[in-house]
């Protein structure tokens, strides 16, 4: 599904604030993996998803989506493999276009964009019965624009938008972590629910050691720039908050730093 | 102020309006400030000159080529900020600096290219169709007729749908609206029915009317105007309605979001700065063939209009992200022309007359943040109240 082999990218090269960001990673996604991704700051967790995205080019590897090489290829043109939801709720969405246009914009990820017209009336059907599925109220706000929207309706609004066209792979780049605790598990179940019906194969990057373990079927730790860990299956659903603590600790040779990872 | 001069005020507004429309889509549908309105604007007169007087070219024909111009125009800044990676408002300045140069050239090496009298020009064709002063009165006030009809038709049918939807989820519009609109319309239509057909039927109103609005360069313009702002706003609105424009729109608004979704921002930058400059090339051929000479330095001050009309349009009809934003901005157009001829009605030197443009787009800009302040200060009163 997805092929990252031996990824590298260095931000800065050659001053005083150069950063070895990747380091050399190597990730295989199998067809309807869900991974959490966990890390301290700066481990790279974020900095792998948009390599994927291309939101950057890579300096050195390649990164292969269902067979095909994407690693010199632009943000846009990738966009159509790819569902993205963002840490900040703003970055996901258009805030002076309505919900409806937001999506109707989301419905043409990897389409041709041309003369017609931007929405349809039997999209917008399409769209009322999928906002409804939310249950979040906005189907009946179709009209309105998406800035009056609350940071966890947005949030729910950009998952719709990233998998109204089925992507191929979904990446979520600790999209809860800008919500309060209540929103943010009512986005997670949203995503779960999505991710489920729709069979989606998809990276979700957390700060979160609960919800990664909760979440998914396979969990990857990250440490300076590489994944330190990476495990799947039975094995995933019996590690616990400690369990995790201790590998970190034998992989990488520190302690866990993050206190925002232990403490939420 | 007389009327002659309200009316070459108005005609004025509209023609600028189509400026100003495209400096509203660089400056707050793409978020772009493009400064090079103020040589595409020069650059869409001394186009319609050169083919128009120049080489005696169709005035129509002439207009669209100088269109044409513009798109070019908006095409090479938006090359050089895409492609090149040059900030906006550099980008903006190269194109402005180097559309100089160009505009000189197109005119022939003159720096001024007067209409010579009896020459066909749009605003030549416009006072043929109005013929005689008469006429010209009656056309008028048929338009002004049918418009105000359509108008309030409109309004009825939009509240009567509204009210339909909103009784459907078991409320309703406001009482104030309710009473405006079904029984306000009515009577409206009636006593502007009553009045037009009074004024038709008697030859002393007609005859006012004809020394109100007679067949000349100021009547001529307002049609001109309509036509050209009527076209414009209805092909904007049918393009920012399709799936190019969404995405346009939503470049404006969120980069990162409409990247996202597979949208080649460059692509649509290019197009915005590109449909931008066309309008105000348009704009500049019209003015133009209103004033009666192309100058080289015309273009002088096109942004500082422009942003006036586009912020007076929106603080004052208050349709900021609205769908009727195009009609606010030319609105303020035409408000803000009218605020030049009562300024220079007063007895002011010509020369202060950007100075005064400059104060009147501060004070504009300063509005909303008197307004908040104000509103801030209002709730501290009630509060302690």
């Amino acid at each position: 599904m997805l092929i990252c082999e031996n990824i590298r990218k260095t931000f800065d090269k050659g001053t005083a604030t150069e950063k070895e960001a990747l380091r050399g990673v190597n990730l295989t996604l199998d067809e309807n993996d869900f991974v959490t991704v966990i890390g301290g700051n700066g481990a790279g967790k974020s900095t792998i998803l948009n390599a994927i995205a291309g939101v950057f080019t890579v300096d050195v590897g390649s990164i292969k989506i269902d067979e095909a090489d994407v690693t010199k290829t632009s943000e846009h043109s990738r966009a159509r493999y790819i569902g993205r939801v963002f840490q900040d709720p703003r970055m996901g969405t258009s805030p002076s276009m309505t919900i409806e246009e937001n999506l109707a914009i989301a419905y043409r990820r990897g389409k041709r964009r041309s003369l017609r017209w931007g929405i349809s009336r039997k999209e917008r059907e399409l769209y009322y019965e999928q906002l409804k599925s939310l249950d979040m109220g906005l189907e009946t706000r179709m009209g309105a624009v998406a800035g009056t929207l609350s940071g966890g309706q947005r949030q729910a609004l950009t998952m719709l938008m990233a998998t109204i066209r089925k992507p191929h792979i979904l990446l979520l780049d600790e999209h809860t972590a800008a919500l309060d605790p209540k929103t943010a598990k009512t986005v997670l179940e949203i995503t779960n629910k999505v991710v489920r019906e729709n069979e989606l194969t998809t990276l979700m990057v957390t700060h979160n050691m609960r919800d990664a373990l909760k979440t998914g079927n396979r969990i990857m730790m990250m440490h300076e720039g590489n994944i330190i860990l990476d495990v799947k299956g039975e094995e995933k659903s019996n590690l616990t908050v400690p369990d995790l603590l201790k590998m970190f600790e034998n992989a990488s040779g520190e302690e866990m730093a993050s206190d925002r990872m232990l403490l939420t | 102020m007389g009327i002659n001069v309200l009316l070459t005020a108005i005609g004025m507004g509209l023609l600028w309006g189509v400026m100003a429309i495209g400096v509203y889509i660089t400056y707050r549908v793409l978020n772009y400030a493009d400064l090079t309105a103020e040589g595409s604007f020069t650059l869409g007169a001394a186009v319609a000159a050169w083919f128009i007087v120049l080489n005696g070219g169709d005035p129509f024909l002439g207009t669209l080529i100088a269109t044409g111009a513009g798109v070019l125009a908006g095409f090479a800044t938006g090359f050089l900020h895409t492609v090149f990676k040059i900030p906006p408002l550099l980008s903006g300045i190269l194109s402005m600096t180097a559309l100089y140069s160009v505009n000189l050239r197109v005119m022939q090496n003159n720096a001024n290219i007067p209409i010579r009298r009896g020459m066909d020009t749009v605003m030549s064709r416009m006072t043929d169709v109005l013929g005689s002063n008469e006429r010209s009165a009656l056309i008028v006030i048929c338009v002004a007729f049918g418009a105000a009809i359509f108008n309030l038709a409109m309004l009825y049918i939009n509240s009567a749908r509204k009210r339909k939807r909103l009784l459907r989820e078991g409320e309703d519009i406001c009482r104030v609206r309710k009473l405006a609109v079904f029984i306000g319309v009515p009577v409206a239509t009636v006593v502007i029915t009553v009045a037009f057909v009074v004024t038709l039927m008697s030859d002393s109103a007609m005859a006012q009317l004809a020394v109100w609005f007679p067949a000349g360069s100021a009547v001529a313009s307002i049609f001109v105007g309509l036509i050209a702002v009527f076209i414009v706003i209805v092909l904007l609105k049918i393009f920012f309605n399709t799936e190019l424009g969404y995405a346009l729109r939503a470049t404006g608004d969120n980069e990162n979001m409409v990247r996202a979704q597979g949208v080649n921002t460059n692509l649509m930058k290019i197009l915005g700065l590109i449909i931008g400059n066309a309008c105000v090339a348009l704009s500049g051929a019209l003015v133009f063939q209103l004033q009666g000479f192309a100058d080289i330095n015309m273009g002088i001050g096109t942004i500082v209009i422009g942003l006036a009309s586009v912020i007076i349009g929106e603080v004052i009809f208050s349709q900021k992200h609205s769908h009727r934003v195009f009609n606010a901005v030319v609105l303020g157009s035409i408000l803000y022309r009218i605020i030049i001829a009562f300024v220079l009605n007063r007895d002011i030197h010509p020369n202060d007359l950007r100075l005064i443009s400059a104060v009147l787009l501060a004070v504009v800009l300063a509005i909303p943040m008197l307004r908040a302040k104000f509103n801030i200060d209002l709730k501290k009163l009630l509060g302690r109240g």
